[in-house]
């Protein structure tokens, strides 16, 4: 699995920094956050810094009219009720968002989607539309591959498997290359304690996966580490947890103000605050949290030089690219070369993240609202229902994949 | 139904050797016949699409190991007119009887599972879905040679289907019937529902009891819940190194198409990993 940047709000230099640093990336941009002269302008310097882009028209909530999307030809906001009235209007809209895909060069394009609010009647709607948008990018849009996003609501993700293997089932039958996976969390939760959410998510992405199709998991965070044992092909993540998670609520960019700053442990796979780093510092544990050599790009080193954590210079920046470096590294540690040794690696991982949990707390560092400790078993337990229902396939598919 | 002088008289019919249990409006009896030797005589009351269906499903694409139509003509007897079919006949024991033996040993079913995927490979190149696997219609011949009969339900992807729209259940023997076939998708099943009906078989020949069907069912929607609900737990079998043959029948019983084999070729493949690292365990 490779890992991608979802962009945000004041992403660019860190996007190009990163990229610098990896030798190259993707980005999924985000037209909430560029305007469309900004695209324009900022294309050469993406590509000077060697960022493949993808263009996420962000059409989940089409009555949002989020400053930053009107901008756009392509929004427009009776999108919802056209949506499911008449056929040109597909093809305008996918004419209208590959003018942009033709200005970031992409080479896949992302369909749009809606999120779709989960009712008994969802299924029906979200099959036709998917069907009318891919009919209309198979007539207009070339020489790309079609990536159709995929808008999983909370509420179908909660219900019994067998409403996600319809979805699974009914995708078959869609000609396009691969699915952009956008799935919103139950209570908009940054870290997801709910297992049959992460179940079927699993479920979905392994299911679509073995149709031989391209999955990128759009909204990512360390949580979805376990996707590497459904050979997903990239997540995307980013700075602040708006787009580390899928919300509605479309903060706007000078509503984020951060309060605090979080260290990404990644063993522990929790953040943590500076004053609890400084009662790690105290009780002489702080030097364990440092990341190992393999995540170590420097980002952090000023954390560690000796000083107490809170009376450094540490930055949100620095915060950011540690977090989204080290879940880059964890991607390619938990990419293995079989599906067994992939799980292998999850369990290890999640064990260790146990243990190390608890050795911080008994030294009283506590992730607070941001501790892995309740997802560690959410976790293992969608990984064991992976395994009961398509484990054998998986093992048997995943050169294939 | 006609009686053995009618069958003997108009049938060129030496001797009738056996006779099966009547289904429906069809006879079928084992016949020493005076062209063809001992062949299988089916005889079909009136007009009967499926049986046409049959006929041409089986004529038409000439599957290996399948018994091949010899003769096929419409007969009036007497006044009764019908189909009649003189189709080769397979000397040996169903799997069923073989059943009642008792179980089967794991290099035994590797080998029957890798005979009727075969079969199951041609009919999904062919477009056709048998919709009846189970150990009744599955013969092991003298010569040790398994084969697949009773076209009887089979349905050919390019034809329109023969049971009414509105009527949601197709056919299928219960407890054998992959779940598509009687909850909602009959219009979308392939060879999946084979690969799922191979996979029950299997199941019961290497544990020597059924997955769905304990025996004190009262009706057949407890079987027909049984299957969409029951996950058969795996069974440790003699030389089955890592489970994988049980891993390999339990993927072709799994509930939901999308957690089978995409398609029998693809069942193949898995089926030959799975034997050559059973066999090199062996070594």
């Amino acid at each position: 699995m490779e890992l991608y940047l979802q962009f945000a709000y004041g992403m660019k230099q860190i996007a190009i920094d990163l990229s610098k640093d990896w030798k190259g990336t993707t980005a999924i941009l985000s037209p909430r956050d560029i305007s469309p002269a900004q695209l324009q302008t900022w294309k050469s310097g993406f590509e000077k810094a060697n960022i493949k882009m993808l263009f996420d028209p962000q059409c989940y909530y089409p009555k949002s009219n989020n400053k930053g999307l009107i901008k756009y030809d392509y929004w427009d906001p009776s999108f919802s009720t056209k949506i499911e009235s008449n056929g040109s209007f597909e093809d305008e809209l996918i004419k209208s968002i590959l003018q942009y895909n033709e200005i970031a060069e992409t080479k896949d394009y992302i369909i749009p989607a809606v999120m779709l609010k989960y009712d008994n009647t969802w299924f029906q709607r979200w099959y036709k539309s998917s069907e009318r948008l891919v009919n209309a990018t198979k007539k207009i849009v070339n020489g790309r591959r079609h990536i159709l996003t995929l808008a999983l609501p909370d509420d179908l993700l909660l219900q019994k498997e067998d409403e996600v293997e319809k979805v699974i089932e009914a995708t078959e039958k869609f000609d396009v290359d691969g699915y952009y996976i956008i799935a919103h969390p139950p209570q908009d939760k940054y870290l997801v304690d709910v297992p049959m959410w992460l179940i079927n998510l699993l479920q979905v992405c392994a299911g679509l996966k073995l149709q031989e199709r391209k999955i990128i998991m759009g909204y990512g965070n360390h949580q979805l580490l376990c996707l590497t044992v459904a050979g997903v092909d990239a997540m995307a993540t980013g700075t602040y947890l708006n787009v580390r998670r899928f919300t509605n609520k479309f903060e706007e960019n000078d509503s984020i103000l951060r309060k605090s700053i979080w260290y990404y442990y990644p063993a522990a796979l929790s953040e943590y605050k500076m004053g609890f780093l400084d009662t790690a510092y105290n009780n002489g544990v702080l030097q364990q949290m440092k990341p190992v050599k393999d995540m170590d790009k420097g980002y952090v080193d000023i954390l560690f030089a000796g000083a107490q954590p809170s009376a450094t210079a540490f930055k949100e920046t620095m915060a950011f690219k540690h977090y989204i470096n080290c879940v880059r590294v964890q991607t390619k540690m938990l990419s293995k070369a079989t599906y067994k040794d992939t799980v292998t690696a999850n369990e290890v991982m999640l064990e260790n993240a146990m243990r190390r949990i608890e050795y911080m707390e008994k030294n009283g560092v506590y992730a607070q609202a941001r501790s892995f400790r309740e997802m560690v078993d959410v976790n293992r337990s969608a990984l064991q229902r992976l395994e009961k229902n398509r484990g054998f396939q998986l093992q048997k598919e995943w050169n294939n994949l | 139904m006609l009686s053995d002088n009618q069958i003997i008289e108009n049938f060129k019919i030496h001797e009738i050797l056996k006779k099966y249990p009547k289904s429906g409006q069809k006879q079928v009896v084992l016949v020493h016949h005076k062209i063809y030797g001992n062949v299988i005589l089916k005889l079909v009351e009136g007009e009967n699409e499926r049986v046409k269906r049959e006929i041409d499903i089986v004529t038409e694409n000439d599957f290996n190991n399948v018994p091949k139509v010899l003769e096929v003509d419409t007969y009036n007897v007497d006044g009764e007119p019908g189909i009649y079919i003189c189709e080769q006949y397979i000397d040996g024991v169903t799997l069923r009887e073989i059943l009642q033996e008792g179980k089967v040993p794991l290099e035994k079913a590797l080998f029957l599972t890798e005979s009727i995927l075969k079969i199951i490979v041609q009919m999904e190149e062919k477009g056709v879905i048998h919709r009846d696997i189970k150990p009744e219609n599955i013969i092991k011949s003298k010569d040790g040679q398994w084969y697949l009969i009773d076209f009887g339900i089979a349905r050919a992807l390019n034809l329109s289907s023969l049971t009414f729209t509105k009527v949601q259940i197709g056919p299928h023997t219960p407890g054998y019937g992959a779940p598509e076939l009687f909850q909602y998708s009959k219009k979308d099943i392939d060879s999946r529902a084979d690969i799922f009906s191979l996979g029950v078989v299997l199941f019961e020949i290497v544990t020597g009891r059924h997955p769905f069907i304990r025996g004190d069912e009262l009706n057949l929607n407890e079987i027909w819940y049984n299957t969409v609900t029951v996950v058969p737990q795996g069974v440790v079998i003699d030389g089955d190194i890592d489970m994988q043959f049980m891993g390999l029948i339990q993927t072709f019983m799994q509930k939901h198409i999308t957690r089978r084999p995409k398609t029998a070729v693809k069942a193949m493949e898995w089926y030959i990993s799975v034997k050559k690292n059973i066999m090199e365990g062996f070594e």
